[in-house]
């Protein structure tokens, strides 16, 4: 096994570094390095927005979440990815019509343009850094630890964890965003192939779907119906959990600049329906991989799970391509984070240009360096903490959207009271505000309100300015 | 932008909010009720699935309905 690990491994880890060398070669710009050229077309834009939106978080967190938690978790993910992706093709259009009139280096320099004031940019970036380092860190966190169990004896988790930053900035500050788009085509190609593999073995070893089903039952019915046995997916965590991943390409910078750099509208709207299909084929497997876990192994770990699960009850090639995958599918997800974080430390900074690329990169290594250290303090709960991130970054939607949609700049208030907002849920997250509001849980009430706000703004606007026209 | 156009887009936001809407009704989870099953699937699993491959079918005729696909914005 450890030797198909080590040829598997340094097969990888070569063509990752070719890919972002021969990325290199091909940059000629800094809007080549930063925004790819702005000329993807369907297959790799497809490859790289499905491999940076599935991630650790599907391959280990969902496996884990459907054994604890049950087939409600396909609402909570898959349904909410398919209302995403029809989302798309509505914003996607509206944010491609304001980046060509307002031009785009990141969200946050795009927010400063249409508020014309610098704290909107402000406000975005810190919105982001604040709620999608938590995110990387999990993608960290979640292969450090499997690493750990199944390597007790060579490396401690943090150890392994500093090797997989190390890996990514390297690969990432050598290839830009296009090294990291080609680099994602291959990781998403693996990560799709390993999560089906395993998976066969996981129906194989009850000897079909329904009898796998059946002795779920057996064990613990309640996996099979919502709201599942500890009672999570009730209709208020699953309707905030939908809005939270469903403005995820609205608020999140690495994927709405995706649909920035796409060649054309058409191109945008063909990498949607892809994306929803290959929503559906990463998700499925992971419903049998996590019944497995629920039959055999229902009061294991999450480490201890997973290291069973994906490793030690598969053959040696097939463990060490998961090994390889679980690596992959959390590269292509913090590479893709860490990147566009420093896109948007860029977007709001101003000044020559060879300067702000020095100090984007040196941003980038101290978002890396910030992820590793909260992968080393944040606890293993991989889907709980996914959905803070999602439901964090998913309060300055209404801010995005008044910014997309008016001719006009929209009023400050909405800024501020989005910081408020951010505030608000930081505070309810460390226990200081409750959790629940007025019946609605906290960022639900609190991504309704500012929606409101953004209405009337908007509105208000348009009456007493005469400004509210769509461009 | 033509009328037409913007008909079928409507029709095509409607059923998906439509579709949305019924997910988080009892119609597809049902608390603690897991049948009837379909190919072995439990009822909230294949609900579920079958929702899920609806909304990306609408988004596939979104696609082709869109208002904005006239004046697409090659570059």
């Amino acid at each position: 096994m450890n030797v198909w690990l080590i040829i598997l491994g340094i097969v990888y880890v070569s063509v990752l570094l070719s890919l972002a060398l021969y990325s290199k070669r091909r940059t000629k710009s800094a809007d080549d390095y930063m925004m790819a050229g702005s000329n993807i077309g369907l297959i790799l834009g497809f490859m790289t927005f499905a491999a940076t939106l599935f991630s650790t978080f599907t391959l280990m967190g969902m496996p884990d979440f459907f054994r604890h938690h049950g087939i409600a978790a396909w609402i909570f993910l898959a349904v909410s990815d398919g209302g995403m992706v029809f989302l798309i093709v509505w914003f996607g259009y509206h944010l491609r019509k304001k980046v060509a009139a307002k031009g785009y280096n990141g969200l946050a320099g795009l927010m400063h343009s249409c508020y014309e004031n610098k704290w909107a940019g402000y406000v975005y970036f810190l919105g982001a850094f604040v709620f999608l380092i938590p995110y990387v860190a999990i993608q960290i966190r979640g292969v450090s630890i499997f690493l750990n169990v199944i390597f007790p004896e060579l490396l401690p988790s943090w150890a392994w964890a500093s090797m997989i930053v190390m890996v990514m900035l390297i690969y990432s500050e050598i290839g830009g965003l296009k090294g990291i788009m080609y680099a994602d085509v291959m990781q998403g190609t693996i990560l799709l192939i390993t999560v089906w593999i395993i998976a066969s073995n996981c129906v194989s070893f009850f000897g079909g779907v329904g009898e796998m089903f059946k002795q779920v039952e057996t064990g613990n019915p309640a996996l099979l119906s919502a709201p599942g046995p500890a009672g999570l997916f009730n209709v208020h965590f699953l309707v905030s959990s939908f809005l939270a991943i469903l403005l995820i390409p609205v608020t999140q910078p690495q994927l709405a600049t995706r649909l920035v750099v796409m060649r054309d509208l058409t191109a945008t709207h063909r990498m949607a329906v892809a994306v929803g299909f290959f929503a559906i084929m990463i998700i499925l497997p992971t419903v049998a991989i996590g019944m497995y876990g629920a039959v055999r192994y229902p009061d294991a770990s999450t480490g201890d799970f997973l290291a069973q699960v994906l490793f030690f009850d598969q053959p040696a090639v097939i463990a060490a391509i998961a090994v390889i995958g679980l690596i992959a599918a959390a590269l292509s997800t913090s590479d893709s984070q860490i990147f566009a974080l420093g896109a948007e430390f860029r977007s709001i900074l101003k000044g020559d240009e060879k300067k702000l690329m020095v100090k984007t990169r040196l941003a980038m290594v101290f978002f890396g360096v910030a992820a590793l250290f909260f992968s080393i303090l944040s606890s293993d709960q991989l889907v709980l903490l996914a959905r803070v991130s999602f439901a964090g970054t998913s309060l300055m939607a209404p801010m995005i959207f008044a910014a997309i949609l008016g001719s006009r700049p929209p009023g400050l208030e909405l800024v501020v009271l989005t910081a408020a907002g951010l505030l608000l849920f930081i505070g309810s997250l460390f226990g200081l505000l409750p959790a629940v509001l007025t019946g609605l849980r906290i960022e639900t009430f609190i991504l309704l309100s500012l929606g409101l706000v953004a209405f009337f703004s908007m509105f208000y606007r348009r009456l007493a300015i005469g400004g509210g026209d769509r461009e | 932008m033509n009328t037409q156009s913007n008909s079928y887009w409507i029709t095509c936001c409607s059923a998906a909010l439509i579709l949305v809407i019924i997910t988080f009704t009892p119609q597809v989870i049902p608390y603690g009720i897991h049948k009837p099953s379909l190919l072995g699937l439990p009822y909230t699993l294949w609900t579920g699935i079958l929702i899920t491959v609806g909304l990306v079918v609408l988004t596939f005729i979104a696609t082709r309905v869109h208002p904005g696909r006239e004046g697409d914005d090659k570059k």
